[in-house]
C-alpha cells in the first residue's frame, strides 16, 4: 500500500504525454482541413487532445487517494521478450528451425518447471511440427536451415 | 400473409446457407473450428481472445467464407469448452465460465462431475439454438432497416458501440474510453484514403501499410498473458480423473429444477449478447444472480445447486451466438472478439453490414446454418469425448506456454511472410504487459483500432454531404437517439464508478475478456 495510487497517476501521465504529442505531431505534420474537408491531421488532432483530457482525468485524482502497485514479473517479462527478439533476429539469416529452438528454449527458462530432458522434448517437437505443420501443410515460405555465407 | 411469407423468405435462407455449407471443405474448418475452440477453451489460461489471436493468422489464406466459418467456430467452441475446467478444476477456462466455478466445482466434489458436465452442455446446446433462430429470424429485417443509414447513422452507431464496450466491461471508465482513442490513433497509422498521405509512419517504408492486425492482437493478449500467467500458475488439483457415461445420467430431480434456469438463462444471455459491453461475461453474472435471487432456498448456492451452472451456461452460449446479430447486419462489432472477425472479413476483401447480408447471402446464411452444424458437432464432441477433455486439461503450463509462443510467432510470420510482423509483436507484447501492470485493459484499444478507420471515414463523408454542418447528427432520428443513448451510457458508468469507488475505495480492477 501506497500512499499515492502511483499506478493511476503514471497511466494518467503517460496518457497525457502521449495525447500532447499526437496533437502537436498531426498538427505541425499533416493539413488540418476544414470541418466540411477535413484533412489528414484533423481526427487524429482532435483524439490526442481527448486523451490528453482522459490522461488528466485519470491521474490527478490518483496523487490524492492511496493505491497498490503491482508486481512486475521482470525475469518472465525480459526472457520471453529476449526469447521472441532471438526468433525474428535468426529466422531470416538461419532459417526456421534455429528460430523455433532459441525460442523455445529461450521461453522454457523464463520458469524452473522444465528439465533439460523435457526441454529437449519440447524443442523437438516444435520443431517437428512448425516444419511439417507450418512450412510443408500450409504452405509458409520458411526454410528449415539456412546458411547465410 | 405476412408470416407465411417469412417463412418462404427463411426456407430460402437455410437452403442457400446449406448449400454453402454443405461442401467437404466447408464442413471439414467447421469441424476443425470447434473442435480448436473446444481445446483451447478447456485450457485455463488461454481465453478466447487468445485463442481467437493465435489461430485467426491461419484462416487468412482461406475462402472468405471458410476462414469466417472456421473462426467463429473457434469463438463458440471455446464457450463449451470453458465450463470443463470450471467444473473439474475450479479454474474458469473462460471467464464467462467463472460463474458455473461456484456450483460446478463443489457437484464435482459430491461426485457429480459427469451430471454437471451433461447437464451444462444441453444448456449451453439449448441457449446456442434460440440464439441461432433469433439471428436468423431477426437478422434479414435489421439488415433491411440499416440498408437506409447513412454516414451519420454508422458513426453515432459506432460511437455508441465503443463507448458501450469500453466504459461497461470492467474498472475505470475514463480508462476505457482512453483506450479505444489510443486504439483509434493506432489504426490510422499508414496511408490516409483520402489525401494519400501516411500517417504516423515516420517515412518508415514497412509502416505504409499500416500495423498488422495479427500483431496487434497477439502482442497485447496473446505474450502479455503468458508472461503474467507463468508466475501466477497453480498446481491444479482433479477431483476425478475419469468420469463414466452412468455418472453423467441426470436423475428426474435434476431435470425438474434444470428447464426453467435454461429458458432464463437463454432469454438473458440472447438479449445482452446483442448489446455492445454487455456480451457473455456479463449475462452469465446476471443469469446466475438471477437464479439466486428467484430460488426457494437460496442457500443451496455454492454448494453444489444445479440452476448455477446451468443458467450461466445457458446464457454465455446464447450471448455468444446474437453478438454476431449485430456484427453481421450493421458491421458493428460489441466486443473486441467480434471486432476480429469483423477485421479478419475486411482482409478478406467482404465489408461486413447491411449490404454483406443481402449481396452475400451464400456468405451470411452459410455462417449461420454453420452455427448450427457447429453446435451439433461441440454436442458430440463434448459427451463422449470427456474423457480426452479431462487429459487435456492435464497439461500443465509450462509445458503450454512455450507452444504458443513459437504459434504467435510463426503465426505473426505467416499473415504477410514478414518478419517485420514479428517484430510488431515485440513491441506491442512489451507495450501491453505495462498497459496490464497500469490497469489498462487491451479490449477497448483493439475495437477502437479495427473501428476507428472506418469512424473516421464515415464522419468525413458525413460532414462533407452536409456542409460542415453537425445539425444533421441530430435532426436524423436515429442517429440522434443513438447518440443520446451514448450520452446516457457515458453519463451512467461515470456515476456507478465514482458511486462504487467511494463505497470500496479499494475494489481490484478486474481484468476480463470479452
Amino acid at each position: 500500500m501506497q500512499s499515492r495510487d502511483y499506478r493511476d497517476v503514471m497511466s494518467g501521465a503517460a496518457l497525457l504525454v502521449l495525447g500532447c504529442a499526437i496533437t502537436i505531431y498531426s498538427l505541425f505534420t499533416y493539413p488540418i482541413g476544414s470541418i466540411t474537408r477535413m484533412g489528414p491531421g484533423m481526427f487524429p488532432a482532435v483524439l490526442g487532445g481527448i486523451l490528453g483530457v482522459l490522461g488528466c482525468v485519470i491521474g490527478i485524482p490518483a496523487w490524492f487517494r492511496s493505491g497498490e502497485m503491482p508486481e512486475i514479473a521482470l525475469r518472465q517479462l525480459v526472457i520471453v521478450l529476449l526469447s521472441i527478439g532471438a526468433f525474428t533476429i535468426l529466422l531470416e539469416p538461419f532459417g526456421v528451425v534455429p528460430a523455433v529452438t532459441a525460442l523455445t528454449v529461450g521461453a522454457v527458462l523464463a520458469d524452473d518447471e522444465v528439465s533439460v530432458k523435457g526441454a529437449l522434448i519440447l524443442v523437438a517437437i516444435m520443431a517437428l511440427t512448425t516444419v511439417l505443420l507450418f512450412q510443408k501443410l500450409l504452405g509458409v515460405p520458411f526454410q528449415a536451415f539456412r546458411w547465410p555465407l | 400473409m405476412a408470416a407465411v411469407s417469412i417463412f418462404y423468405d427463411l426456407a430460402d435462407h437455410i437452403a442457400i446457407g446449406l448449400g454453402a455449407i454443405l461442401t467437404p471443405a466447408n464442413l471439414f474448418y467447421c469441424f476443425l473450428g470447434v473442435l480448436l475452440g473446444q481445446l483451447v477453451g478447456a485450457l485455463p489460461g488461454i481465453g478466447v481472445l487468445v485463442a481467437i489471436s493465435l489461430l485467426f493468422p491461419f484462416t487468412f489464406h482461406l475462402e472468405p467464407t471458410s476462414a469466417l466459418i472456421m473462426l467463429a467456430g473457434i469463438y463458440y467452441g471455446t464457450a463449451y469448452g470453458g465450463s470443463t475446467a470450471s467444473i473439474l478444476l475450479n479454474v474458469p477456462g473462460q471467464a464467462s465460465s467463472a460463474v458455473t466455478c461456484l456450483d460446478g466445482y463443489p457437484m464435482a466434489r459430491q461426485g457429480r462431475a459427469g451430471v454437471a458436465l451433461f447437464m451444462t452442455t444441453v444448456a449451453s446446446f439449448v441457449g446456442a439454438s434460440v440464439g441461432i433462430l433469433l439471428m436468423m429470424l431477426f437478422s434479414p429485417t435489421i439488415a433491411q432497416n440499416a440498408l437506409r443509414f447513412g454516414p451519420w447513422e454508422y458513426f453515432s452507431l459506432m460511437l455508441l458501440g465503443l463507448i458501450a464496450a469500453s466504459t461497461m466491461a470492467s474498472g475505470a471508465p475514463a480508462k476505457g474510453i482512453a483506450m479505444v482513442i489510443l486504439g483509434i490513433v493506432l489504426g490510422l497509422v499508414g496511408i490516409d484514403v483520402n489525401s494519400g498521405v501516411g500517417r504516423f509512419t515516420f517515412d518508415y517504408l514497412p509502416l505504409y501499410d499500416g500495423i498488422s492486425l495479427a500483431s496487434i492482437v497477439m502482442g497485447l493478449f496473446g505474450v502479455p498473458e503468458v508472461i503474467a500467467t507463468i508466475r501466477d500458475v497453480k498446481k491444479e488439483s482433479f477431483v476425478t480423473r475419469s468420469i463414466s457415461y452412468r455418472s453423467m445420467v441426470p436423475t428426474r430431480d435434476d431435470m425438474s429444477r434444470s428447464w426453467a434456469p435454461m429458458l432464463r438463462g437463454t432469454a438473458i444471455g440472447s438479449f445482452f449478447g446483442a448489446l455492445p459491453g454487455a456480451g457473455a461475461l456479463v449475462s452469465s453474472f446476471m443469469a446466475y444472480a438471477l437464479e439466486k435471487k428467484v430460488a426457494r432456498d437460496p442457500s443451496r448456492f455454492g454448494k453444489g445447486a444445479i440452476e448455477g451452472i446451468i443458467a450461466p451456461e445457458a446464457a454465455n452460449n446464447a450471448a455468444d451466438q446474437t453478438a454476431f446479430i449485430p456484427t453481421m447486419t450493421l458491421g458493428i462489432p460489441g466486443s473486441a472478439t467480434m471486432a476480429i472477425v469483423l477485421g479478419v472479413l475486411i482482409i478478406h476483401g467482404v465489408t461486413p453490414g447491411p449490404k454483406l447480408v443481402v449481396d452475400h447471402p451464400d456468405l451470411f446464411w452459410g455462417l449461420v446454418m454453420s452455427f448450427w452444424i457447429g453446435n451439433v458437432i461441440l454436442v458430440i464432441l463434448n459427451i463422449p469425448l470427456i474423457g480426452m477433455w479431462v487429459k487435456v486439461l492435464s497439461i500443465p503450463y509450462h509445458y503450454l506456454y512455450p507452444v504458443i509462443l513459437v504459434f504467435v510467432c510463426t503465426g505473426a510470420f505467416f499473415v504477410e511472410n514478414s518478419s517485420f510482423d514479428v517484430v510488431q509483436v515485440l513491441v506491442f507484447a512489451a507495450i501491453g504487459y505495462f498497459m496490464r501492470i497500469l490497469g489498462l485493459s487491451a479490449a477497448p484499444l483493439i475495437l477502437g483500432f479495427i473501428l476507428g478507420p472506418m469512424m473516421e471515414e464515415h464522419l468525413r463523408r458525413a460532414l462533407l454531404l452536409s456542409r460542415g454542418d453537425f445539425w444533421l447528427f441530430l435532426e436524423r432520428p436515429i442517429s440522434a437517439t443513438t447518440l443520446a443513448l451514448s450520452l446516457a451510457v457515458l453519463i451512467w458508468a461515470f456515476a456507478a464508478y465514482f458511486r462504487s469507488s467511494r463505497a470500496a475505495p479499494k475494489m481490484p480492477a478486474v481484468e476480463t475478456e470479452s
